[in-house]
């Protein structure tokens, strides 16, 4: 293969945004038709995978191979990677039969509550019916085909970015719609008789004719652009008569085929048996329990090693933070990953927690009888040290000290050790560990929760052994009695439950993310969220901490601290720092609160329930801030912006959403307004604060 | 060394590897063509190196763009299309740069000169503005929603004509 050759072929235009989208189709159809199949089996499903995966395949070789590079500098290039986008792309996709796989492949909740209103709007079924009958969908297709071919038309898409996507869009669309009536994928049956699919091919095939013809034989470059740039030895003009042969010859044999391959059918004699509608009604088969019990152990068991190698590189490495696992490890690729599972999976690191290991190995020479005192059984305490964490990461620059980082890893150790050790239950993980209390509030947008998968056989159960244990596991060591359990919050997802259920009725199930917010049951272990000032606390603290935590990083910020560095000296930089801290996730949220309250007149319980609206926001905000050092780590810094603002929308819809149910709860929807006003003035410190030069903490060289 | 050099300046606005035409030159048995978008901040200027007399492009070219202000190396492991050179440049302030471009290939060496017209960056959000759009589009959406399911609560399915089971 010549060099140059070699070169075109290397000149993949890869787009992770593309990919991205084409990975997400491929997954929500997959697990649709998964679940297609476990209910219904068809002799053609693996045809119709086969044929959809084909379809985004071609979507890919499109839209991201050398094709695109070479569409604006040959012409012949562009006309291939147009006939993929109209003749080949979407007839793949439609003979996937997409609607039922992708429809079942997304969450049930909101095909039902979200896609469920359109999906059955008459005016928006009437439009599609209409857009999909064979005269309007070549109407469109043949204007989209002629309309992009005209030079001036030509020339904008191929001067601008913008045009080229709408190009390229409009051809594939109108394909979907002029290949529907054909293929016809469903559901339901056409209101067309079958024959029109002959006609309108042969309609389609007479306009790619026209078109190729007239490039072929115009005699004259249609597109001065490919004139202005010749990139080979190749003119512009033969270049134009190579693009029209591919589209005429590939082009008619795509047209052609079908329409013979539907003629004979109607021609034959079996015409009406349609035999591949063979469905055989399966039986539902039922989901095995999620079995994570005996990976718990070990995952402890990994994570106590990585404790102990940063530790020991901490105490006795070098100090650099960049170069040492203290310096990396707990504060980029930790925090990064478990907050990644928390948005994923759930509370995946206090189930995996190194701390409660060495606990429960401690247990056994430890008495652990004392009762935790009656007045910390709140959470007060574990605020108080999470104000402390955010003080001194900042002002002692816990990130930045491999030593230090070692000794607050020791103390946790040894905290856990002796907390636990003297007191009954897991008083240390419910009343202490700032850490736990930030992945119990982070898990109320987790996707999955530890739950009961049946409330009548909780009902029937008499021996309670999912609080109280027996002799092949402990009772809940957070005392939550799974019938009254609301949602994860205090959940370590630790699956003492699971273990010790005799009924098998716990799980870890699928929950919508932060829907145990929209409602306020007397929760066990907690009571209502309306009443409890400590959990809104220290949710408004870890809300309110992201963007304090995030904004300590970006160049205003620090300059702002560099010049009261200068002013007031190095010794003054703590009380500085406490001040900030206090005025940012102290006084700030309080004032938020104060005011939102004094709006609603609504009194404490409410506002109580609406601090935990901002959950989403403040989440999303730790995993937008995360996300920037923990993807420049990977060097993948190209994703980091749209990756971080999209954490940011889907943050501030849903605590949007979730004030619109609350206030739905107290029947008076203006009740959400200052809460959403909140959200949308987090959101933009959130944004502006992201957009800001930021600070690397922690890479590892 | 002397350079025949045909300047020309092409009016088209043609994309490449992420720019429109910015200049193309012929010099010394060369055709050079600079694509690029440039704007302040980090811009991705590409270059076309190909024989002046049949057009076949040249790969194994030593390429380096020079203003006052920047001399980066072009090459084919910055570029999309392989078959151009791109660096990555910095540029300081908006206004018109002379740029040059110097080629050697094959023991031959080539200079074309042009004008870098350098735009005002942009302020870095819009470049974002679909991820942005989503938030009022995500809201219109659910406002439609909400609509349509209180008017069906209004409009209740109609009930069936009588005459339906005669």
């Amino acid at each position: 293969m010549n060099s140059i050759a070699t070169a075109a072929l290397a000149s993949w235009a890869l787009d992770a945004r593309a990919i991205a989208l084409l990975l997400l189709a491929a997954f929500v159809y997959l697990r649709g038709w998964l679940s297609v199949r476990r209910l219904v089996h068809d002799e053609r499903d693996g045809a119709h995978l086969a044929c959809f995966l084909s379809g985004l395949g071609v979507l890919f070789i499109a839209t991201e191979s050398p094709l695109d590079s070479f569409d604006n500098l040959f012409l012949s290039a562009h006309m291939a990677q147009h006939l993929l986008l109209m003749m080949i792309a979407p007839p793949l996709l439609l003979l996937g039969h997409p609607v039922v796989p992708l429809l079942r492949g997304l969450p049930k909740q909101f095909v039902k509550h979200g896609l469920g209103p359109f999906l059955t709007w008459p005016a928006l079924r009437a439009v599609l019916r209409s857009l999909t009958s064979p005269p309007v969908a070549f109407v469109l297709f043949a204007i989209s085909t002629i309309l992009w071919h005209m030079p001036r038309f030509y020339e904008l898409a191929l001067g601008s970015p913008l045009w080229h996507g709408v190009q390229h869009a409009s051809f594939f669309w109108t394909g979907i719609l002029f290949w529907w009536p054909i293929v016809e994928p469903g559901p339901g049956k056409s209101h067309w008789p079958r024959w029109t699919a002959i006609p309108l091919l042969l309609a389609g095939d007479i306009v790619n004719t026209v078109l190729s013809a007239f490039f072929v034989f115009s005699g004259r470059v249609l597109y001065p652009a490919y004139e202005a740039v010749r990139a080979s030895r190749m003119g512009a003009q033969e270049d134009q008569t190579i693009a029209g042969l591919i589209m005429w010859v590939p082009g008619s044999i795509i047209y052609l085929l079908p329409a013979l391959v539907i003629a004979v059918r109607l021609l034959s004699s079996d015409r009406f048996a349609r035999p591949r509608a063979i469905v055989r009604v399966a039986r539902r088969a039922s989901h095995p329990p999620i079995e994570l019990t005996s990976f718990r152990r070990a995952a402890q068991a990994i994570m106590l090693l990585l404790a102990i190698a940063v530790m020991g590189d901490g105490f006795f490495g070098t100090q650099v933070a960049p170069l040492n696992l203290a310096g990396v490890l707990p504060w980029i690729h930790w925090r990064a990953l478990s907050l990644l599972a928390l948005l994923i999976v759930g509370n995946l690191f206090c189930l995996a927690c190194p701390f409660t290991l060495v606990r429960d190995i401690g247990r056994k020479f430890l008495p652990a009888r004392l009762r935790w005192p009656r007045w910390l059984r709140t959470k007060w305490l574990s605020a108080a040290l999470l104000l402390l964490y955010l003080w001194a990461y900042e002002a002692l620059g816990l990130w930045n000290s491999p030593w230090l980082t070692a000794s607050v890893i020791a103390g946790y150790f040894l905290a856990a050790l002796v907390i636990d050790g003297a007191f009954r239950g897991a008083s240390f993980c419910k009343y202490v560990c700032p850490i736990g209390q930030f992945h119990f509030v982070s898990s109320l947008v987790s996707p999955r929760e530890v739950r009961v998968r049946s409330a009548a056989v909780c009902k029937s159960c008499t021996t309670y052994d999912c609080i109280r244990g027996n002799q092949h596991a402990r009772g809940c060591e957070l005392f939550l009695f799974q019938p009254k359990k609301a949602s994860n919050l205090d959940c370590t997802f630790c699956l003492d439950c699971v273990k010790a259920c005799p009924h098998d009725n716990v799980a870890i199930l699928p929950v919508a993310p932060a829907s145990t917010l929209t409602v306020d049951p007397y929760r066990s272990s907690i009571g209502r969220l309306s009443k409890r000032t400590d959990f809104a606390a220290i949710t408004l603290l870890i809300v309110f901490g992201a963007f304090l935590n995030a904004a300590g990083m970006i160049a205003p910020v620090m300059a702002w601290e560099h010049r009261l560095h200068a002013r007031f000296g190095a010794h003054a930089m703590p009380w500085i720092i406490a001040a900030l801290v206090l005025c940012g996730a102290v006084a700030a949220p309080a004032l938020a609160v104060l005011i939102c309250g004094a709006v609603n007149r609504r009194g404490l319980d409410t506002a109580r329930r609406f601090v935990f609206t901002l959950v989403p926001i403040g989440i999303a905000m730790w995993a937008a801030h995360l996300l920037f050092h923990f993807a420049n780590a990977l060097r993948l810094p190209a994703v980091i912006a749209p990756a971080q603002i999209l954490l940011l929308d889907a943050g501030l819809l849903l605590s949007i959403y979730i004030g619109w149910r609350v206030a739905k709860d107290y029947a008076a929807r203006a009740l959400m307004i200052p809460w959403a006003a909140l959200s949308c003035v987090l959101y933009g410190a959130g944004i502006w604060i992201l957009f800001q030069p930021m600070q690397m903490r922690g890479m590892l060289h | 060394m002397k350079f025949a050099a045909l300047f020309l300046f092409v009016t088209i606005r043609l994309y490449a590897d992420g720019g429109s035409v910015l200049l193309r030159q012929q010099s010394n048995g060369f055709l050079l063509t600079v694509f690029g978008t440039p704007q302040v901040g980090t811009a991705d200027i590409s270059v076309l190196v190909q024989n002046a007399s049949d057009r076949s492009p040249i790969l194994d070219a030593e390429v380096r763009l020079r203003t006052a202000d920047f001399s980066a190396r072009a090459t084919h492991e910055q570029a999309t299309n392989k078959l151009l050179y791109a660096a990555l440049v910095d540029l300081p302030r908006a206004g018109k740069y002379h740029l040059q471009v110097q080629v050697a290939s094959n023991g031959k060496t080539a200079v074309a000169d042009g004008v870098l017209d350098v735009a005002p960056a942009a302020p870095s959000w819009i470049a974002y503005w679909p991820y942005f759009a989503l938030v009022p589009a995500a809201m219109l959406l659910f406002v439609l929603n909400q609509w349509l399911k209180n008017r069906r609560v209004r409009r209740p399915e109609a009930r069936p004509s009588p005459h339906c089971d005669r």
